[in-house]
């Protein structure tokens, strides 16, 4: 199942998703998730990624609007990680499920 | 084959160029899942999660194609095997006939029966034999 994000904002509601072909336009149009080093975003990089989630289910939505909604939003360092990691379901999805790890643990109880 | 995820990540084998975006290794990718049986809209469009399904379904599709591959390598092997005694140069008999129905790939629900209910039959014939033993040295 993919991840998405719904947000509730001036009595609609929005589900942000991100497709191959969602993330295909957002290349064609410059964006670059490589933009992004040593753990810190440029600004671009993240209104790019916020802008981008849009695609799928309201490509209609004005660039203002989604500034609004975005700027309404609180904890944007969560909000962030949420659309990278995303961002990254269609990449990862291409290959097998990763296996769980082995490691055990024990209680001493 | 691809869809293996040294071929997405990059391993540093043939291909010395990393890739450069996303819609790149899409659409490097892309082929292989339609030959696992996606349509482009499923691949591109939808779920993009629907592909670890197909991975999946791909191999059990082969894992099939293994096991009929080794299942008609048995039955050659059977029929080599009833044909020998007619093959023998000296003293050549006839060869057992080839199997009358198919190798049973799962047992009948109605005719398994279950360890207990072996054990149980057994030590009845058991107690039987025993009760047998029995009553014949008491009328002897």
């Amino acid at each position: 199942m993919n991840k998405r994000l719904t947000i509730e904002y001036k009595d609609k509601k929005y589900t942000l998703e991100f497709t191959r072909d969602s993330i295909r336009q957002m290349e064609a149009d410059g964006f670059d998730i490589n933009g992004a080093q040593d753990n810190k975003m440029p600004v671009s990089t993240i209104m790019g990624l916020w802008e981008g989630a849009f695609i799928c289910h309201h490509p209609d939505v004005s660039k203002e609007t989604k500034e609004e909604l975005f700027d309404s939003l609180g904890d944007k360092e969560k909000l962030l990680e949420a659309l990278t990691t995303m961002y990254s379901v269609p990449i990862e999805s291409l290959t097998k499920e990763p296996k769980t790890k082995n490691a055990k643990w024990t209680g001493n109880w | 084959m691809s869809g293996d995820p040294s071929d997405v990540e990059g391993d540093g084998g043939d291909d010395p160029s990393p890739f450069s975006s996303m819609t790149e290794i899409f659409e490097r990718e892309f082929p292989y899942f339609l030959a696992y049986g996606m349509t482009p809209d499923q691949y591109w469009y939808e779920d993009p999660t629907l592909t670890r399904a197909y991975l999946k379904k791909y191999e059990l599709e082969q894992d099939y194609a293994n096991t009929v591959a080794w299942l008609q390598g048995a039955y050659v092997y059977e029929a080599i095997m009833d044909l020998i005694p007619a093959m023998r140069p000296m003293g050549a008999s006839k060869p057992t006939p080839y199997r009358s129905e198919p190798i049973k790939l799962f047992e009948d629900k109605g005719t398994k029966k279950s360890d207990e209910q072996k054990q149980q039959e057994l030590n009845k014939a058991r107690m039987e034999a025993w009760a047998g033993k029995i009553n014949q040295k008491i009328q002897n």
